[in-house]
């Protein structure tokens, strides 16, 4: 029988009764997650048609995998969005059209934007909350680092695409990168 | 290696960036210095954030019915917790917080010694301050059959997950498990930590996560019950911890 899920049930908790085959329990976790997993999945590919592939895929794999996760390693939302990126980033990379990649989101994103999940409203203000303390703590990262981060998280270059790209030497790159997650990490800090 | 050049190679590590001779420098650190695993963790942590801080965008409605529909169904309901010679492997020490890991080490050591011993030693251990932000507890044995069986949990309030090491506790037939319950004030029942299954020696070590979240670890008990779990406990009580 289905347990009963409530706005405090953790996430964890879902993934566990997802692992015994609680569909009920899983489809509270998407309306949980898929906004922002949709969400990153747009930024990285700028597509969300192929946005919409790669989470659907996503929540495939946290259900096939869901008895094997560890909640002692991840919470379940930081491995979510690890599949994620990875998912987007292996799609960026084996597409040949490198320039469409770095278009940002476009109209019929905006428009697909209108027909809103359903999410739970406390849920959502919550995380709406906090993604305005991130996206604020974000943007206030000196430029060069914020670029620097934007670069290896959204479009998965590498240490020395980014170098070619900021046409700056490697240790610049590396050190930008510290500085910067170094900088957003303590401004976060207690504030989620 | 510098904290300097411990925050760069945890950062570009956390965004992939690592090539693979300072991935295997990293590692190597991690494992001479365990406890650095906490600056990586926060690193990790920070990098998901930046998942928050792109613009919202709500996905299309049709979409969580082509997920929904596209689930594979499972080939068998697992039970709340794997079985006991699964949870085993399950519980690799490698993915324990080290500080769990070093103070369930460091406690287990002592379960041979007598309860009263294990918790005066205890006691001399949390005044040292070596258990901060750790509970630690010693499950005796209330069952007649069983008088020599005996755990102790070590309990992570910060990370909501502990561990608990059980002793000459006979396993159970397949269709029956043992369930630990966390009895936290805040809830009139107690909390559900999941099912286990001792080895063949009586022995486990079973990594838990409460199904809801612990203010107050009380008090730690295990039960005899379904193999699936349940959500209240129904069966005897085999272990309990003293409260506080």
């Amino acid at each position: 029988m289905p347990t009963e899920v409530t706005a405090t049930t953790s996430d964890a908790e879902l993934l566990r009764l997802s692992a015994g085959g609680d569909k009920g329990a899983f489809s509270a976790l998407y309306d949980r997650f898929s906004r922002p997993l949709f969400s990153l999945a747009v930024k990285v590919l700028s597509n969300a048609s192929e946005a919409e592939d790669v989470v659907q895929e996503v929540f495939v794999e946290l259900w096939e995998k869901a008895p094997e996760f560890d909640a002692a390693r991840a919470k379940p939302f930081t491995w979510a969005v690890c599949i994620t990126r990875n998912k987007a980033i292996d799609r960026v990379r084996s597409r040949s059209r490198r320039g469409a990649i770095l278009e940002r989101a476009s109209v019929d994103i905006a428009d697909r934007s209108l027909g809103s999940a359903s999410v739970d409203s406390r849920e959502s203000a919550w995380f709406n909350e906090s993604a305005g303390i991130i996206r604020e703590a974000f943007v206030e990262l000196p430029e060069d680092q914020r670029t620097a981060i934007e670069l290896a998280f959204f479009e998965g270059l590498s240490q020395s695409q980014i170098a070619e790209r900021l046409s700056q030497p490697l240790g610049t790159v590396k050190a930008r990168i510290r500085r910067g997650l170094s900088r957003l990490r303590d401004r976060l800090a207690g504030k989620l | 290696m510098t904290r300097e050049q411990l925050d760069e190679l945890a950062a570009l590590d956390t965004l992939g960036l690592l090539d693979a001779g300072d991935k295997r420098a990293l590692e190597q650190h991690l494992r001479n210095h365990p406890a650095d695993r906490e600056v990586v963790a926060r690193f990790s942590e920070t990098a998901v954030e930046l998942a928050c801080a792109v613009e919202q965008i709500a996905p299309p409605p049709g979409l969580k019915s082509r997920v929904m529909a596209s689930l594979p169904e499972r080939r068998q309901a697992p039970a709340l917790a794997p079985a006991a010679d699964e949870a085993s492997k399950v519980v690799s020490f490698r993915w324990i917080p080290w500080t769990l890991a070093a103070s369930l080490a460091l406690v287990s050591g002592l379960l041979v010694q007598s309860n009263l011993r294990l918790r005066s030693d205890i006691v001399a251990l949390e005044k040292q301050g070596a258990l901060d932000n750790l509970h630690i507890a010693v499950l005796s044995s209330i069952v007649e059959g069983s008088p020599d069986a005996r755990a102790v949990c070590v309990w992570d309030e910060g990370r909501q997950i502990g561990v608990l090491k059980v002793e000459n506790l006979p396993p159970v037939p397949a269709e029956k498990a043992y369930q630990l319950w966390v009895v936290d004030p805040k809830y009139g029942d107690p909390v559900n930590g999941g099912v286990f299954n001792t080895l063949a020696d009586g022995s486990i070590k079973y990594q838990f996560e409460p199904s809801l979240p612990i203010a107050q670890a009380n008090v730690f008990a295990v039960s005899l019950e379904r193999k699936e779990g349940v959500r209240k406990a129904e069966g005897p009580m085999v272990l309990i911890s003293k409260g506080p």
